[in-house]
């Protein structure tokens, strides 16, 4: 007779003794897959929470970004550099120059936060043709590249004789490109006309840097610098290029142009910042909320699991009690103590496999009814076979003891007593 | 000759008191046999056929051989095939198993290779002792009579040459008594032997050879 018939024909007669045992085991195997599963839905909801957030600084980074690329497309450049006793009030109004050859000192400097350096000479003009005010303003025409690695020009060239004319100019005077006009008795022709820039750049006429240092009678001279700093995303960095520039371009000072559009990049940047910190201080909540669960499963499961394996264990042990006649009488009949050994923790593997199994489909199923079925996988191929395993090692180990006292009853002893 | 009982002593020890079951007993049954060993509660009857089947050990000195094996001088697992192929035990209290149906208590003494003819082979016993309409049953479903006579098919059913018999018939009606006994004597003649202890003195007349146990000592 096959050992598994017997096995289970005795299951189906002390059904209760079993389910005792069965319910047990899927008590143990229900917490401690419920914790496991619980603790991967909190990875889960770590990761959604922490990809929102990096998203959510993502979106700082790139807000700063775009506001201070936009910025500087706006603005051609974001420092200028003039003497330090210019009254910066009415730049145009200019008091006091600085050498052109500040041009070359400054390149030669290679502050490596400052890509582009632009020399202006800008004055204040009667246009007596016209007969309004409009600002002269003269620049080499080509852009200083300081970092070779910055190849792209931030200002097209003016090309000699030629004027570039701000909005309001070549608005109110019809002029277009190709057009020729005269400013100050010297003819020029018209290079492009500007889209509109603001109120000081609309009514400013660009022409070379020589030529405006000719007709304002200031050779050598300029007003000042603009420096543009490519090192874009880094306002921060403002106070590093002033010092810098302090070191190499005596008697002069550093002025934020368009200050408001860099404290608005800084805020940008402080709050992309406090966003990120948030993200560490989320991360790091995460992972101690983490690990202080991790800590009680430690504690929680090997109870469970202890008090499972006493009380299957006990089952087991009555189990193998009731039975001693039974045992007796196979021994007599020839069961060898091996096969009485095998059909007690063939019970214990029964036991084990349909607690895990139930263990694990209920423990599942009452997260998946508290915490909603999307947050709770239903089928988890790895985690059910680690609590079959599981449960089967805890039944057997729990079973090992009585099944080997069952192994070991003397089928003569019990015999004579019955 | 089947089996062979030579000068085998046996002494229950429990604390500070030893009580000597068996006193250099000896005793042979032959092919064909049904010999009775008679005496009252208590003289050492099952403790003889314990000793016989393998299962109780004669430390004090002794030897036992059954189809010319010496039980004791086997491993765990040569003396259990021992018992599963010669001998078959038939006790008073019947000792079926509870939850398995008539013709499961048959085949769980089972030794045969092929399950059909396990099986086949358990119905035809069960056929012989009247029981094969009771098969599905459960043994608490049986009357006294009918379990012993389970318990008889179960211990034939790997063809022992041997039958051990405590008390078979001791708690059964006369008529159940009566088909129990008449297996019992049918199966020895069959080439065969059985060893019954009893202590009713009404069997003695009809069984082949009769010794008598008194405090130990075969006579």
């Amino acid at each position: 007779m096959p050992t598994i018939r017997l096995l289970t024909r005795e299951i189906l007669h002390r059904k209760t003794v079993f389910l005792a045992g069965l319910i047990a085991v899927a008590l143990s195997v229900g917490i401690g897959s419920g914790a496991v599963t619980l603790l991967r839905v909190f990875d889960r909801q770590t990761e959604t929470i922490l990809q929102a957030r990096h998203e959510e600084v993502e979106r700082a980074w790139a807000r700063f970004r775009n506001d201070v690329r936009k910025s500087m497309l706006e603005l051609g450049f974001n420092l200028i550099i003039v003497h330090e006793e210019q009254y910066l009030s009415t730049p145009d109004e200019a008091t006091h120059y600085l050498p052109e050859a500040y041009v070359d000192t400054l390149s030669e400097a290679r502050i490596m936060m400052i890509n582009h350096v632009l020399p202006f000479l800008r004055k204040r003009i009667w246009w007596q043709e016209q007969n309004r005010w409009v600002t002269l303003y003269g620049t080499p025409g080509e852009v200083q590249i300081n970092n070779p690695a910055f190849q792209v020009p931030m200002v097209e060239a003016i090309r000699p004789g030629h004027a570039s004319l701000g909005r309001g100019i070549h608005q109110s005077l019809g002029l277009r490109e190709g057009d020729r006009f005269v400013l100050l008795g010297r003819e020029f022709v018209v290079q492009d006309c500007r889209l509109p820039e603001g109120f000081e750049e609309d009514e400013q006429i660009r022409v070379p840097l020589d030529e405006a240092q000719q007709m304002l009678d200031k050779p050598g001279r300029i007003t000042g610098l603009m420096a543009i700093n490519c090192v874009c995303d880094d306002p921060e960095g403002l106070a590093k290029i002033r010092a810098a520039v302090a070191e190499v371009l005596p008697n002069t000072r550093v002025r934020e142009h368009r200050g408001n559009m860099v404290v608005r990049a800084e805020e940008r940047s402080r709050a992309a910042r406090e966003t990120e910190a948030s993200l560490e201080r989320e991360r790091a909540s995460r992972a101690e909320l983490r690990s202080r669960r991790e800590e009680f499963n430690t504690v929680l499961l090997p109870l469970v699991a202890v008090v499972a394996a006493v009380w299957l264990g006990l089952m087991m042990w009555m189990n193998v009690h009731h039975r001693r006649g039974e045992i007796a009488i196979l021994r007599a009949i020839g069961w060898t103590d091996s096969r009485v050994f095998r059909l007690f923790l063939g019970k214990a593997v029964l036991t084990g496999a349909l607690g895990g199994l139930l263990g694990y489909a209920g423990g599942q199923i009452v997260l998946a009814l508290r915490l909603g079925g999307a947050n709770v996988p239903l089928y988890d191929f790895g985690l059910i076979v680690a609590s079959l395993v599981g449960a089967i090692a805890l039944a057997v180990l729990a079973s090992w003891l009585p099944a080997s006292l069952a192994a070991r009853v003397d089928p003569a002893v019990v015999l004579q007593q019955e | 000759m089947i089996l062979q009982v030579q000068r085998v002593s046996k002494t229950y020890r429990t604390a500070g008191k030893n009580v000597q079951a068996l006193k250099e007993a000896s005793l042979q049954v032959s092919a064909g046999e049904l010999l009775a060993v008679h005496g009252p509660s208590g003289c050492g009857k099952s403790t003889l056929l314990l000793c016989c089947g393998g299962l109780l050990g004669h430390d004090d000195g002794g030897q036992i051989t059954v189809d010319g094996l010496n039980p004791y001088s086997l491993d765990h697992r040569q003396r259990a095939a021992f018992r599963a192929e010669k001998v078959g035990f038939v006790f008073q209290q019947f000792h079926l198993i509870p939850y398995l149906d008539v013709l499961d208590n048959v085949l769980a003494a089972s030794i045969a290779r092929s399950p059909s003819a396990s099986r086949e082979r358990a119905m035809s016993l069960l056929e012989r002792v009247g029981m094969r309409d009771r098969m599905q049953h459960l043994p608490g479903e049986l009357s006294v009579g009918e379990r012993q006579r389970v318990a008889l098919a179960r211990a034939v059913l790997n063809d022992p040459p041997l039958i051990l018999a405590d008390e078979p018939t001791g708690n059964l009606d006369p008529e159940n008594a009566h088909v129990v006994f008449q297996t019992l004597r049918d199966y020895a003649e069959n080439g065969k032997a059985v060893l019954l202890v009893t202590h009713e003195r009404g069997l003695l007349s009809a069984v082949h050879r009769a010794l008598r146990l008194h405090r130990g000592r075969l006579e």
